[in-house]
């Protein structure tokens, strides 16, 4: 019995250990640049479960269900001042929390896949399930 | 005193200036405040000292609608009634349980919380709490690890919970009761009728049987129904020998608006950063905190009361829902399933001490505060039991608004949440679809039964006015969470001492009068 949950504890302190490395290799390692990170989702879900978020807002959300229209509706400030693609990550980044800060604060929120998200969020989960 | 009454000669008169019918929390701290005194109190209790599976095989009824506990498991039959095992868990109802909300049908207590706080402060004695402070600065003064979450306090509070030790009344008040020289407690003493007088406006006498077969006649000035809801319902429904729908129904309110806090797991709490969330965890003998949505939310939403409780996601995925594991009939073998599955649910300890007791992820489970329904309601059965009573028949009943109310509260959170930038709030699956109405398979009732003889001033809508006196007979009186109009989302064993209190007050007064 010992022995087993020496076991179990081992096996406990790899999985754990490797949560980080997951989440890092995830966050870095994806493609379109931060429209598509989901900053603060992906400490919590896998690459899987953000593209079934993304796949659901597409089907919700029909009228968004493109790639560049998403990638606009992201880049769109809330003063509907789009900033250019090629902006550095540090731009698109303060962009993409601002929004999303405002977006919960004005209850712009979905809930996809159970997710309570800003929408921003949900379009950056959207254009990811493009890209993977 | 005590008595045994499968003793005395069959037949016997017994004579008293109160009858209290049930030796539970209500019954027991409304005779207790008849120590010393002059007055004659009979208190009725319907089993012994200990729990025997014949007395309770008379709790025994069928249950139709939203899945419920076996009835026989669901209360307890003898002295002390179901403080034999309570959680012990009190709180005080928020101002708005009592307030008359527009977009709920049939709330509002003909009293404020403000009328009850001063037997809520007495209640703490009966319950052995400490003292009475709800005040969430006040601990966080005392100990300011107790630290609430950041959350906009125009959407959300943390609503303070205390702990009974828990207090059992039939350990409690066994020696008390007993040696008291003008309490005198029956037990094996089931009301089986109560009969008024001929123009039905007072209570002549009722009718105690015990399974001996002897049966005896109570008479008094005054007569308290303290069995809780199912049983106060079914003991008028059954008095029907002189009004054929049963005394005090002559609006066909007795047995109706039952109510229970429903319990459903709601969502998960995912956090950014690591958290022990001591306010929210905190175990017996101190303080802990729910979030609450404020009173105000409540009604730009136009939904019902529902409180959050949390416990690492890590224990609360492996916890069946309570009504699955409350399944037999007998109580003892569901408590044992239950603390059964909670001791396998529990982290390792090798798992914790990785931990250090600091998780990211909280199941979230809401106590749903259930709307007055005039469908959800106790009726009598044809089937009979061991004495000859028809057996109770519970068809509990939610409304649409319970589960738009869940979901609303979680989105909200979610919401809430994110304008924290503490992390993100997932619901459960059962509240993804906006479109459907129906509460969840799982929803676990909180044992808490309340309504069926509910607290109106207008005869039409309740059975007993403000001070408990059923409408139309002067002098016969119900006692505990029958009477609650609506019943908030907060366990009531504090409230039912509360209003039993107050009940015993205003009978006092009329006794010296």
């Amino acid at each position: 019995m010992e022995r087993r949950k020496f076991v179990i504890g081992i096996a406990a302190i790899v999985a754990a250990s490797a949560i980080p490395i997951i989440n890092y290799r995830f966050s870095h390692l994806l493609p379109g640049g931060y429209l598509v990170r989901p900053m603060v989702l992906a400490n919590f879900c896998d690459k899987d479960a953000i593209r079934d978020i993304g796949l659901s807002y597409r089907h919700e959300v029909p009228e968004e269900n493109e790639r560049n229209k998403l990638e606009a509706l992201l880049l769109t400030n809330s003063e509907g001042i789009k900033v250019d693609s090629k902006s550095t990550d540090e731009v698109i980044s303060d962009l993409l929390g601002t929004k999303i800060k405002r977006e919960f604060k004005n209850g712009q929120t979905v809930i996809e896949n159970g997710w309570v998200l800003s929408e921003t969020e949900a379009r950056q989960c959207a254009l990811f399930s493009f890209y993977d | 005193m005590h008595i045994d009454a499968r003793i005395p000669e069959d037949e016997s008169t017994i004579e008293g200036d109160i009858c209290i019918i049930g030796a539970g929390a209500a019954g027991i701290s409304i005779a207790a405040e008849w120590i010393p005194t002059s007055c004659k109190v009979i208190l009725l209790e319907g089993g012994g000292f200990e729990y025997e599976d014949r007395v309770q095989d008379l709790y025994s009824g069928k249950t139709t609608g939203q899945p419920y506990y076996p009835l026989k498991s669901a209360r307890l039959h003898y002295f002390g009634g179901t403080t034999g095992h309570w959680g012990g868990m009190c709180s005080i109802f928020d101002p708005i349980t009592f307030q008359k909300r527009d977009w709920i049908n049939d709330s509002g207590w003909p009293m404020t919380q403000e009328d009850l706080m001063p037997y809520y402060e007495r209640a703490h004695n009966n319950l052995d709490i400490g003292i009475c402070d709800f005040n969430l600065e006040n601990w966080q003064k005392k100990d300011p690890s107790l630290e609430s979450l950041p959350l906009d306090k125009n959407f959300f509070w943390s609503k303070v919970w205390r702990y009974s030790p828990p207090t059992r009344f039939g350990t409690k008040y066994k020696d008390i009761i007993a040696q008291s020289k003008n309490i005198h407690l029956y037990t094996y003493a089931n009301v089986v009728d109560i009969k008024a007088n001929e123009n039905l406006s007072a209570v002549q006498e009722v009718t105690v049987k015990n399974y001996t077969g002897k049966t005896h006649k109570i008479t008094a000035k005054y007569f308290v129904l303290a069995c809780c809801s199912i049983q106060n319902a079914r003991i008028l429904l059954a008095s029907n020998k002189q009004s054929p729908n049963g005394l005090g129904n002559d609006h066909d309110v007795v047995g109706r608006y039952f109510m229970e806090n429903a319990e459903v797991r709601t969502g998960e709490l995912w956090l950014n950063e690591k958290s022990a969330l001591k306010l929210y965890m905190l175990r017996p003998p101190r303080v802990k905190a729910e979030i609450a949505m404020t009173a105000k939310k409540q009604a730009e939403y136009e939904i019902s009361n529902g409180i959050i409780s949390m416990i690492p996601l890590l224990w609360g995925k492996n916890i069946p829902p309570l009504i699955k594991t409350w399944a037999a009939e007998d109580p003892r073998k569901n408590l044992k399933t239950i603390s059964e599955a909670y001791e396998n649910a529990k982290e390792s300890k090798l798992s914790r001490f990785l931990n250090s007791k600091m998780y990211n992820s909280f199941q979230l489970v809401t106590r749903m505060e259930q709307i007055p329904n005039p469908l959800s309601r106790v009726t009598l059965d044809t089937e009979k039991d061991e004495l000859g009573m028809p057996r109770a028949m519970l068809h509990w009943e939610f409304t649409s608004m319970e589960k738009r109310s869940l979901r609303k509260i979680m989105e909200v959170l979610g919401q809430q949440v994110g304008v924290a930038g503490i992390g993100r709030v997932r619901l459960q699956e059962c509240l993804q679809d906006k479109n459907d109405p129906s509460m969840p398979a799982n929803t676990s009732p909180g044992w808490h039964h309340m309504g069926t003889t509910r607290m109106s001033d207008d005869p039409k809508k309740g059975v007993v006015d403000a001070n408990c006196k059923v409408h139309g007979i002067e002098n016969l009186f119900a006692a505990g969470s029958s009477c609650f109009p609506n019943g908030g989302a907060v366990n009531p064993t504090l409230s039912i001492v509360a209003l039993s209190l107050r009940l015993a007050d205003h009978l006092k007064k009329k006794m010296k009068a």
